[in-house]
């Protein structure tokens, strides 16, 4: 009975991989949709295809706990030796000496593939922990009929908007411009009218120490939303309304403008809603000049215990093939971050090139070691403002109070 | 002699090691992570004392919170008390379809708290909504209320539902030591002429002290630990308005990655829970001897 056990257990480890003689990759990749999982799936096969001694162990989860995910598997040190995540986090990771910079993994000619201001964004301390693995950057939608509706033209600037909207909320049913008032970037939704205005979340893009909001610039862009929304131009209870709820509105008809990325274009055209409406530019603060918007970068990192980190650059350099990075990029809405793939024909859909066409205005948000921390703050004191429980002034201040305290 | 006196203990060693390393490790581990300051993934930094301690309850966020978990757990405890104890008396009377009734009563308990806070979410949306829906319906209300974007109408909602989530389990509680109650006594008492409302204050309520006693204490540690509702419904927002401690720690710990922070917030979750029940433990159990 015993003899049996043990030879049913022999052949359970032979069968599952535990002999295995080869380098084993354990690669994490959050998922940007249906299409991540069997992309991934395809790169993995070719890959181990190309390069039988290596094993790619591939496991893909749901960006909604993504970041709890990592956190834990770091705490435990069960994580994966590339992982993919996004530009945000990287301070906190190369803090915690968790990453492995990537520098002397790859070659000058390998990192000219990218655009240099994607690598400079991803940055830290002059090091690159993230490679960048998509982008994405944020444009205005416009819903063409409640504008004819309400006598509204598509605007250029925020005052343009605030009339918009207020013609729209007047004369329609509809809401005029919609603001995210909770859960994932609620707090980037602020930065259009933050950026535009002249002011920022933190003295530095990187490992900032002093927090901006408290700056007149930062008082009068919480102004700005703050008088839109009491005087009804926006949707109601702005603070129930997450990025997908918004989403949601502007689909029904129901909302005349909002800011997001190219996933909303793609839904109206795969949903079959008729909706007549165009992609264009965040406005800016005068008609001559394109307002800022919104970049976004998702990165990869090696991580620092990773015990294959050769077989592990070997996968990473594989991965950027442009046909990969058609496969399952351009499916899940997003831009690809080498100038080569950004050629290939699965990139020229509409609603890609007008994310495409608003990258040169894209700014890219903080980055700092505390920033979940730090962005709770901003989405806390933004909510008492949407709910009226704070001006803008004191919430500004509250925040910049609160963010100097976190930052330490 | 001796060996007698150490062989008892001999037995009850691997109960307690079990114990030990289920319940005391954990607890050692954490009262050691409060006391350190402590990286974003465990990594240590050194002793530091109870700075953890003091940068956790000098923020005026703790306070708010910790009135507020107070506020959550007296109401839906109270309120739990209060509507399972006359159902369960009425359930523990003969009439007909009672067997459906208690079904009816306990089906809430075999659904998970995070599907019942999910279904609540969908009830209180503010477009697509079943309670705006019904109230505009009836003409109660004009225009849609965004019930969970204020923490004026989220928080009394959230304690109306760890209300209605709590009653199974009490009634439960209550059902078992109702049965418990001899039935001599009661015809007895029937004999002698007594009223309904005599026999339930003078018998029933008494005789269930215990049942009650044991309801409220194991109420309030679930009720105060309790995260699924609040969580799922509104993450503690917004602008922390509905913030409990549990919501609160795991804020602190999974999202701003204060490990430090958020272990000192947890020994002092274990040290008011301990508090309260050694002192219902000691004043209102004692009673009953």
């Amino acid at each position: 009975m015993k003899k049996g056990l043990w030879k049913s257990l022999a052949v359970i480890c032979a069968v599952s991989g535990i002999t295995y003689a080869g380098s084993t990759v354990r690669v994490s990749v959050p998922s940007y949709g249906d299409s991540t999982k069997p992309a991934f799936e395809r790169i993995v096969a070719d890959f181990e295809k190309a390069n039988p001694d290596i094993k790619i162990n591939l496991e893909v989860g749901s960006w909604s706990a993504w970041q709890q995910k990592l956190q834990t598997d770091f705490f435990s040190g069960g994580n994966a030796d590339l992982i993919y995540s996004t530009r945000g986090w990287v301070p906190t990771y190369v803090a915690g000496g968790k990453l492995e910079p990537l520098d002397s993994h790859l070659s000058a000619e390998f990192l000219a593939q990218f655009p240099k201001s994607l690598i400079d964004a991803a940055k830290v301390n002059g090091k690159l922990y993230a490679l960048p693995s998509v982008t994405s950057a944020r444009n205005l939608y416009v819903n063409l009929d409640l504008l004819k509706k309400a006598g509204a033209k598509v605007p250029k600037t925020w005052a343009e908007l605030k009339e918009a909207a207020k013609l729209v909320s007047e004369k329609t049913d509809a809401a005029g411009f919609g603001i995210q008032g909770k859960e994932v970037e609620m707090e980037k939704y602020f930065y259009y009218i933050l950026w535009n205005m002249g002011g920022s979340v933190l003295d530095k893009v990187v490992d900032g120490s002093k927090s901006m909001l408290d700056a007149s610039e930062a008082i009068k862009a919480a102004q700005f939303y703050s008088d839109m929304i009491k005087k009804g131009y926006t949707q109601k209870n702005v603070a129930s309304y997450n990025r997908e709820d918004l989403q949601e509105l502007f689909k029904q008809g129901k909302l005349a403008m909002m800011i997001t990325h190219g996933v909303l274009a793609e839904q109206i055209g795969s949903e079959g809603h008729k909706i007549n409406f165009i992609q264009t530019d965040v406005p800016g603060m005068s008609a001559d000049k394109k307002g800022v918007t919104l970049g976004v970068i998702d990165a990869v990192h090696l991580s620092k215990n990773s015990k294959n980190k050769e077989a592990a650059v070997k996968f990473l350099k594989f991965t950027f093939q442009p046909k990969y990075q058609a496969d399952w990029i351009a499916k899940a809405n997003l831009l690809p971050v080498t100038i080569e793939a950004g050629k290939a024909p699965e990139f020229q859909a509409k609603h890609l090139q007008a994310m495409i066409a608003a990258v040169p205005n894209a700014r890219f948000a903080f980055i700092h070691k505390k920033s979940t921390k730090i962005i709770d703050i901003i989405k806390n004191e933004l909510q008492a403002m949407y709910a009226g429980k704070k001006s803008a002034e004191e919430a500004m201040k509250s925040a910049a109070k609160k963010i100097n305290r976190a930052a330490r | 002699m001796k060996s007698g006196s150490l062989k008892p203990l001999l037995f009850i060693l691997p109960s307690f090691l079990l114990a030990f390393v289920i319940i005391a490790y954990p607890i050692i581990d954490l009262v050691r992570l409060s006391l350190n300051d402590v990286g974003t993934f465990g990594e240590m930094h050194g002793f530091i004392g109870l700075e953890n301690y003091h940068y956790v309850t000098e923020d005026e966020l703790f306070t708010e919170v910790l009135l507020r978990t107070l506020y959550w757990t007296f109401f839906v405890v109270a309120g739990t008390i209060a509507i399972s104890l006359p159902i369960a008396l009425i359930l523990n009377e003969d009439f007909y379809g009672k067997g459906i009734a208690r079904t009816i009563i306990m089906l809430p308990w075999a659904i998970s708290l995070a599907m019942t806070a999910v279904i609540w979410k969908w009830l209180l949306n503010p477009d697509y909504g079943m309670l705006n829906h019904l109230l505009l319906g009836l003409g109660l209300i004009d225009e849609n209320i965004g019930w969970l974007a204020d923490a004026d109408t989220a928080f009394p909602l959230q304690i109306l539902i760890g209300i209605l989530v709590s009653i199974p389990f009490t009634i439960s509680i209550l059902m078992g030591g109702l049965t418990s109650i001899p039935t001599d006594i009661y015809e007895a008492a029937h004999l002698d002429g007594s009223s309904y409302w005599q026999r339930l204050k003078t018998l029933t309520l008494p005789l269930l002290r215990p049942f009650i006693n044991i309801a409220v204490v194991l109420n309030v540690i679930y009720v105060f630990n309790s995260f699924p509702i609040i969580w799922i419904l509104t993450e503690g927002g917004p602008s922390n308005g509905t913030d409990i401690l549990p919501t609160y720690l795991y804020k602190l710990a999974f999202r701003d990655g204060e490990i430090g922070l958020a272990a000192a917030l947890s020994v002092i979750m274990l040290l008011i829970l301990l508090g309260f029940t050694l002192f219902y433990a000691y004043f209102a159990m004692k009673k009953e001897d």
